[in-house]
This record gives structure tokens, sequence and C-alpha cells, in this order.
């Protein structure tokens, strides 16, 4: 008996309408866990090498993990790993809302769908029946109106993931959601849901899992509860959710700000999550499971409509970076981004850098349809936002991305794309903060900060010197962060309530009846990053080093404005950083793993087939 | 009177302790920090009354003053 786990996993082949399931391997779950590391095992092992991301030969792979759907706090979280069409590399998206939880209960650890469907469907799962159903009349829908469609037409207890028009056009940053607001955003997982003709996946699970000491179980998990309402953090962190970062991060010059060239924006004031909390928010909203619901869903009145959010990064790239100050405004973006099946970081970063092209001249009026693009222009952000989702005009340029754009604009604007493997940059305006840049160089997917987010550490070791223990952080947190996306639980409890690492050993032990100590569970995230960073080698034709480096304007051009007015980072201090953090992983000077690391975590055998 | 309370690193990063400062009431929050010797950049939240507040806030008396580090981050 496999403690913990669904027990299966289920393959869809959408070509030939193959549906197939087999038992979970023991040997997978002890070195790989679940979630993430179940996601990249399968998409190494089972993705023809090379294959085009948008083709039938791609998996899109939904992994739970082993505490997923279960009594720890936060066990809301669901993997989703395909290789990206954004950055031709990995990607790997986490998404909450309670769909992981359903999966589990349907009895599944994966769900991997290769093929494409010869026409729109959607996947109807409920416990063993699987059926590949016609989706016809909700293709060119928006996200939220499919999930309400087929709530109402299979039932509340269904869980639903959709794409919207963004993914069905193949804009490269589409998005899946579910539960109405929450995004596996990055990468474009949505993209390639798309391309497989995929537009839902509706999923209800009835079954339990399997849990080797009941009792213990209850008691460990309970502890952790007890943890987390005892948080002096959760009065924070509950009424104001990620919003309440954004005056902090203003105050300290990190809020991206004009397509990165600040990071402090006048007027920011009226994006804090208090005056959010007053002029939208009617309920909190959290995921399955979880203690400290940090979602917030909003009314916005002066456009008639309902969102979840705006998170904090939401603000950061759709309000900060192209310079709006109505939090109005950024909600019914971020609504627009959510309904059009969008990533809102990813659109809101390549809105502001095409703004920044627009008021340098690089774009005009011709360009543009008319519209002014000039920073804090709101209409100009929701017509942008639509273009890009029906690749209209100079939608179908954005919708590749910002890499892409600068390479079609061109005329020097390839220094302010902001954007690292070809993924734009998330919320944190990084020229004075090095550990943080490096957690956007390094980070598995992109310029993500999900896997290591570092600023305080760079606040207390100094923002402007680059040392070795910089490196050592961000690898630490890479190994610790991404770890919770492999076990399928939230890791805000510890990241926001300070929840206790350690209560998580006995009760990962008493779910799955395997001794595991925290240092072995680093070992299988360290496991895991060098399995993706192999993939990136394997995929991506002369992958290495320049691939980890930022856009120029983080060592180019200085800050223009706030308390991080005229920093910039030397350009050999950014090398210096890369090299420590290279040599402290056991990577070559290309960022290539070497032989004894890979042997050290049990990956040799994948090495071969790079 | 009011009363100010750390939580996380802050508290072990403080030089001084909050209840050895003196009344805190007719001060700003920026000013309370300075006087505990936190850099205040590593203040990320000031909740007063379970309301998030800027620093430039004066402590009101019966003020519960709570600031608050971030870690882990977003
Ligand atoms: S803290 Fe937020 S993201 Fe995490 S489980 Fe709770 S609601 Fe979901």
């Amino acid at each position: 008996m496999l403690y913990g786990y669904g027990g299966n996993i289920l393959r869809i082949d959408l070509t030939t309408g193959s549906i197939t399931t087999e038992p979970t391997d023991p040997k997978l779950a002890e070195k790989f866990l679940g979630g993430r590391g179940f996601g990249i095992y399968f998409l190494f092992t089972e993705m023809p090498r090379g294959a085009d991301p948008l083709g039938p030969d791609n998996l899109l792979i939904f992994s739970p993990g082993p505490l997923s759907g279960t009594l720890v706090p936060g066990a809301g979280k669901l993997d989703i790993t395909c290789k990206s069409p954004l950055t031709g590399g990995y990607a790997g998206s986490n998404v909450g809302g309670i769909l992981t939880a359903e999966i589990k209960y349907a009895g599944y650890d994966s769900i991997i769908l290769k093929g494409k469907a010869p026409k729109p469907v959607y996947i109807f799962i409920d416990n063993d029946k699987v059926e590949i159903r016609d989706a016809s009349d909700l293709w060119g829908k928006g996200s939220l109106e499919t999930e309400k469609i087929l709530k109402d037409r299979l039932g509340e207890e269904f869980q639903i993931a959709t794409i919207g028009p963004g993914g069905e056009n193949g804009v490269k940053y589409a998005c899946i959601t579910t539960d109405y607001g929450r995004q596996a955003g990055r990468g474009g997982v949505g993209t390639v849901m798309g391309s497989k003709n995929v537009k839902a996946v509706a999923v209800r699970g009835n079954k339990s899992i399997p849990v080797a000491d009941v009792q213990a179980f209850r008691r460990a998990a309970r502890a952790m509860y007890k943890a987390c309402k005892d948080s002096p953090g959760l009065q924070v962190w509950q009424r104001y959710g990620t919003a309440g970062v954004t005056v902090w991060s203003n105050e300290i010059g990190a809020f991206p700000t004009r397509n990165f060239s600040s990071g402090q924006l006048e007027g920011y004031e009226n994006l804090s999550g208090e005056v959010m909390r007053e002029k939208i928010v009617i309920t909190d909203k959290g995921c399955f499971g979880c203690p400290s619901p940090c979602g917030k869903w909003s009314h916005v009145k002066k456009y008639g409509v309902r969102v979840e959010g705006p998170e904090y990064e939401s603000t950061a790239l759709l309000g900060g970076d192209c310079a709006l100050t109505d939090i109005e405004d950024v909600a019914y973006a971020n609504y627009l981004a959510d309904d059009l099946g969008l990533d809102s970081i990813s659109a809101g970063n390549v809105i502001a850098f095409a703004m920044e092209c627009y008021e340098r001249g690089i774009l005009t009026d011709k360009d543009t349809d008319g519209i002014k693009l000039t920073f804090g222009n709101a209409e100009a952000v929701f017509a942008m936002l639509k273009k890009i989702a029906y690749r209209e005009g100079i939608g179908a340029v954005l919708a590749e991305g910002v890499k892409h754009a600068s390479q079609v604009f061109n005329k020097g604007s390839e220094t302010f794309a902001i954007q690292a493997k070809g993924m734009e940059f998330s919320g944190y305006e990084s020229h004075n903060a090095p550990s943080m840049l490096l957690s956007y160089m390094t980070c598995d997917v992109g310029a993500h900060h999900n896997r290591s987010w570092a600023i305080t550490y760079d606040i207390q070791t100094g923002r402007d010197t680059v040392t070795p223990d910089k490196a050592e952080r961000v690898i630490y947190l890479q190994h610790v962060r991404p770890l919770f996306d492999a076990l399928g639980a939230c890791r805000l409890q510890w990241v926001e309530l300070s929840l206790d690492l350690n209560l998580y050993v006995p009760t990962i032990a008493a779910l799955t009846g395997l001794e595991r100590s925290w240092d072995d569970l680093l070992k299988v995230s360290e496991r895991i990053w060098n399995l993706t960073r192999l993939f990136w080698f394997r995929e991506v034709p002369g992958f290495g080093r320049a691939w980890d480096m930022p856009p120029a304007r983080f060592y180019k051009e200085p800050v223009v404005s706030g308390p991080t007015k005229g920093k910039v980072m030397a350009l050999e201090d950014v090398e210096r950083l890369l090299d420590m953090y290279y040599e402290k992983r056991g990577w070559d000077a290309n960022g290539r793993p070497s032989p004894q690391k890979l042997e050290e975590l049990g990956l040799t055998e994948f090495a071969a087939a790079v | 009177m009011a009363t100010v309370e750390l939580l996380g690193i802050l508290r072990e990063q403080a030089k001084v302790r909050p209840e050895d400062l003196g009344p805190a009431d007719g001060k700003a929050v920026a000013d309370v920090i300075q006087a505990l010797g936190l850099p205040a950049d590593l203040v990320a939240f000031v909740m007063v009354n379970g309301r998030q507040q800027p620093k430039t806030y004066i402590i009101q008396p019966e003020d519960h003053v709570i600031l608050i580090p971030l870690i882990g981050g977003g």
C-alpha cells in the first residue's frame, strides 16, 4: 500500500482517445515525492527530445503531491508541468484552489495529457470514469464563464480548470485558471492546453487517501493547524494577503515601476492593501484546507465586475510597472487578464515594455492602432490585454513575450526587455538586491520569484555587496520553497506564519509510513532542481550561462528615482555572483551539473539522455 | 499607554527591548523603529490595532503596535 498517495497515474492520449491507468510506482514516490517532482520525471522520461512545445508530443501533466487533500494546513496545491512555449525549456506552474484535492480523491497522483484532440474537448473525470467530451460550445468563452457553465452542468462538487481565449489563440504566456481566480500562471501551461484543443478539465473524487498511522497523523496535522492559528502573523496575512506587501515594497524601492526603471511609484498609497480592503474587497477566499486565507474576493464597482485579487504580483506588474495608481483600474485589468486567460505577471510586464517603447518613439500610433500607450493610461492597458489575447495588430507580437517582441522592435529595446530565459520578471525590482537578482537569473522556469525570494536577506547582509553567502542563501531557498510544490502543499504557512518546518517531518512520517528527515527531503528537492536543469540542456540548443544572465538594464542603467536611485550592478559583479552560484551547486562554468553532482543525486542515468 | 510588539527576527535584531524604551505614545513609528536599533527596511508591516499603517503613523495612547518582518517572501 502506497500511503499518502492517490495510487494511480492516469494517461490520456487526445489524438487516439486512449485512456489508461497504472499504479503509482513506490520507487518514484521515494525518489521524486510527487507534484513537481513527478511532473519533471514524466516530462523528462516520456516527452520525445526536441518536441515542439505546441505540438502533440508535448505533455501537460497535472500532479498533486502526497500532502494534497490531507489534513495538513494549505494542502491545496497542484503542479502543472510541460515544456514551455514561452521559454522552450521547463515550465512547472503551481496553483491553489480545490482541484488538487479532487484529483487526489479521484485516485490520481498525475494526470498526463498527450497528443492533440481533433476538435475542442474537455476532460471529464468522475473517479474511475474518465471521458473526453465535446467542448465546441465552450470554445471562445472566457475562463471564468467556462468554469461557471461547467459547474452548472456537472455540479458544484466538480473542480474545474479552464483556459480562456489567450490559451486558445496561442498567447505564449496563457494561464490555466481554477476556482474562479487561482492561476497556474507562468510559462504558458494554458498555451499548451489550448494547443491540445482542451478547453477544460473537470474532476470529482470521492475516495479516501490511505494514511499509515491515522491517529499520529491527526495529532501531527492538528499541531500544525494550531501553530498557524496561534501565529501573530495571521492577522496581517488574513486581512491583506499578498497585497500587504505593496507599501513595504515601495518603501524599499522594490516595487517595479515603469518597466523596472524605478522601484517606487508616486501614488502607490492608492494601491495599498488597506485601500484595497476598504474599497473593493468583499471577503477572504482560501484554497483547500487553508487556515490563513490570503485570497481576496473583490467587487470592482467602477467596472461592475468581481475578481479574485488583485494579488501583490498583479498589482506590481499591471499596476506599478504600467504606472496605474487606482486600485479599481488594476483590479479590472486583473479581471480581464483572468477571463482572457493571460498570466497577469507576463502580460503586465509585456505591456510596460511596450509603453516604454512607445514613449521612446520605438513604437508609434501607427503600430498601436492609435492607442496612446503611455505609462499610467489604464484604458490602454485594457485595450492591449484584449489585443494580446486575440492577437490583433501589435498584440500578435506582444503575445510572443517580451524577449521576442524586443527582437522584433529592435532599436536597443533588448536592454529593457525585462526577462530571463525568455520569461518576464515578476514583481521585485532588483537593481539593488543581488540575491534577488540571482534568484531571478537562476530560477528554473525563467524569471520568477516563487523558487527563491531573498530581498530581506539582501537588506540584512547589504544591498551593495556580492558575497558567496548570497549564492548559498539562494540555493537553500531554491530547495526549500519548491519542496512544497513537490509535497503538494502551500509554502505560505511557513513563509508568512513562521510555521516551524520541523512540524512537517512527523506529519509526513505518519501519513506515508516513511521516516524522512528534513535533510533527506531537501535532497529530493535538489534532485528535482538538477533534473529540471538537465531538461533545459537537453531541449534548448546551446543552453548555458548566457541563459542565466539578466537584461542589461540591471547592470547598465541606474535606477531613475526612489530610495535606490542611481543604483546599478556592475557586470563583473553579476558574473561573479553567477560563478559563486555555479560553484556552490557543483555545476561547471557553463552552468551544467557535474558528473559527480549527478551521481550524488542519483541522476546519472538521466544525464545519458542529454 | 501604547504597547509595541516585535515578531520573528526583529526580536533578535533589536538592540533595545520595546518595554525598555519608555512610552511610545506621540512618537512616529519610524522613530520607535530607530530607537529599537532596527534597520527600517527590515520592518515589512506595521500593524496598529489590526490595521496596516505607514511608518509615519503617530502612535496614540492605548494603541497596540506590532512590527512584522518578511523573511520567506511572497
Ligand atoms: S495561504 Fe493563500 S495560497 Fe496558501 S493555501 Fe492559503 S489561500 Fe491558498
